[in-house]
């Protein structure tokens, strides 16, 4: 009974609004793909730099621990539960043209990142980051000693027992990490909009369109949630196994 | 199972399913209207303490849409004409920059300067195109905002060095200047007020919203009575 209850009050927005979608125009309604595009560019940019970034993070912090790194986790894992207008509002109290180090930047360049597609990608490293550094520690974690152990004493150093013994182990992991930080960065709205602004081929994003043509388009908006949504479950789907692995 | 049952009823009982009480009214306004309204809306509970009154500032499409799928408000001021909408101020989009800039016509958008207005969408964007015409403005902002206060946001944090906002923006921030478009007509944009649902209170503010003293609230604020 509250199994199904939890199930319906899930499954039922989903169901209707694919039932709210005409069909029969929706190719002609997502013809023009700019933001599309330029959201799966950049969550996907956003993404592989988290990966790049977030995995070795990840193995420091579960293969040492002392009081540095017991206060570097929480702090690096915040923005998983941080509100989207509070990352917005750090990053541009970092990164803005007044920023703490865009400033700096400013002065000596002339360039300020808001506003730019970089900035996009940048929001969505913040928020997607973490995910990657929670998934893949947990993962670090709960390796086999043994294999660890028998590489030691065959002399293997840190970074080879990174690179040749616990990467290859955790694929699932990192595809999980990955997966899960390139959603939530193709998800991304409040820290954007905060921090880049909103410009159709620059910085509007697909969730942006969303946001504006519901105003004045109601039906593109439904074809384009339509395709969000299809996505998510794809991703849910074949992340089943590597997140189950991942987290078991 | 059952204890988690009641707990839930428990739960959803609690919540409230009315969106308002009797005494609250909701009032939907163009978020130009953030600042003025919100010291109305104190001036008039001040005056009637049984009554609260509950402020939704968003874009007026944001609005409208919202009160399109059932969005309980009682009264709804737009910052354009809407369909059973009667006028009630005016307003204009400026060039808004800092008073230590070095902008200082319209046409010094096409300098090495960046600059935004509000999406094409809402009424400030719309607005900001047609007040753009003829002024012979080749560059292209770099960000289309949502609403007019993230504009206001932006410019007044320094992250750009112009805005195209309402001249009562420029009034409420005493570092700003305002550059008025050639084309004064296009530049100009109409609010509109209706009342949505009546009761007692409903009817009190909406019509306290255009009573001479407000009017006069408004126009020192920079808005214009026609």
């Amino acid at each position: 009974m509250l199994a199904a209850l939890a199930s319906v009050l899930v499954i039922a927005p989903l169901i209707s609004l694919l039932t709210k979608v005409s069909w029969g125009n929706f190719f002609t309604s997502v013809s023009d793909t700019t933001a599309i595009k330029l959201s799966l560019w950049t969550s996907t940019l956003a993404a592989f730099i988290s990966l790049l970034l977030g995995v070795p993070l990840a193995w420091v912090l579960a293969k040492s621990s002392n009081r540095f790194t017991n206060v570097l986790r929480p702090l690096v894992l915040a923005p998983i539960v941080l509100p989207p207008t509070v990352a917005g509002i750090a990053l541009i109290s970092l990164m803005g043209r007044n920023g703490v180090l865009g400033k700096l930047i400013y002065q000596q360049t002339g360039w300020a990142i808001p506003f730019t597609s970089s900035a996009v990608v940048l929001a969505g490293i913040f928020v997607g980051l973490p995910f990657v550094v929670l998934i893949c520690e947990s993962n670090f974690r709960q390796l086999p000693k043994e294999i660890e152990d028998a590489a030691i004493i065959d002399r293997a150093d840190g970074n080879e027992l990174f690179q040749k013994i616990a990467i290859p182990q955790s694929r699932s992991a990192i595809a999980a990490g990955g997966i899960l930080a390139w959603a939530r960065a193709i998800g991304e709205f409040g820290a954007t909009l905060m921090f880049a602004g909103s410009l159709p081929g620059t910085t509007q994003t697909w969730t942006m369109l969303i946001y504006q043509e519901l105003d004045v388009n109601v039906e593109r908006a439904y074809s384009l949630s339509a395709i969000m949504l299809i996505i998510a479950i794809i991703i849910i789907f074949f992340l089943r196994k590597p997140l189950r692995e991942a987290i078991r | 199972m059952k204890k988690a049952l009641a707990l839930l009823i428990a739960i959803s009982t609690a919540i409230p399913t009315q969106a308002y009480a009797a005494s609250n009214i909701n009032v939907f306004a163009a978020s130009s209207l953030t600042q003025s309204f919100t010291q109305i809306g104190k001036d008039f509970e001040k005056r009637n303490p049984a009554v609260k009154i509950n402020f939704s500032f968003q874009a007026s499409s944001t609005l409208l849409t919202q009160i399109k799928s059932g969005a309980p408000a009682d009264i709804f001021v737009s910052a354009e004409a809407f369909q059973g909408g009667s006028d009630y101020v005016f307003n204009r989009v400026v060039l808004a920059t800092f008073k230590k800039s070095k902008i200082r016509k319209i046409s010094d958008l096409n300098g090495k300067v960046t600059w935004i207005q509000c999406a094409h969408e809402v009424p400030c964007g719309s607005t900001a195109d047609a007040a753009l015409i003829g002024e012979g403005v080749t560059s292209k902002p770099i960000s289309l905002e949502p609403k007019v206060t993230s504009a206001v946001a932006k410019l007044v944090s320094g992250e750009v060095d112009a805005a195209i906002i309402y001249k009562t923006d420029v009034f409420a921030n005493k570092n700003l200047r305002g550059i008025d478009f050639a084309n004064r007509d296009a530049a100009k944009t109409n609010y509109q007020i209706a009342q949505l649902k009546k009761s007692h209170w409903s009817t009190k503010f909406y019509k306290f919203l255009q009573s001479e003293q407000v009017k006069k609230y408004l126009e020192r604020k920079g808005f214009e009575l026609k």
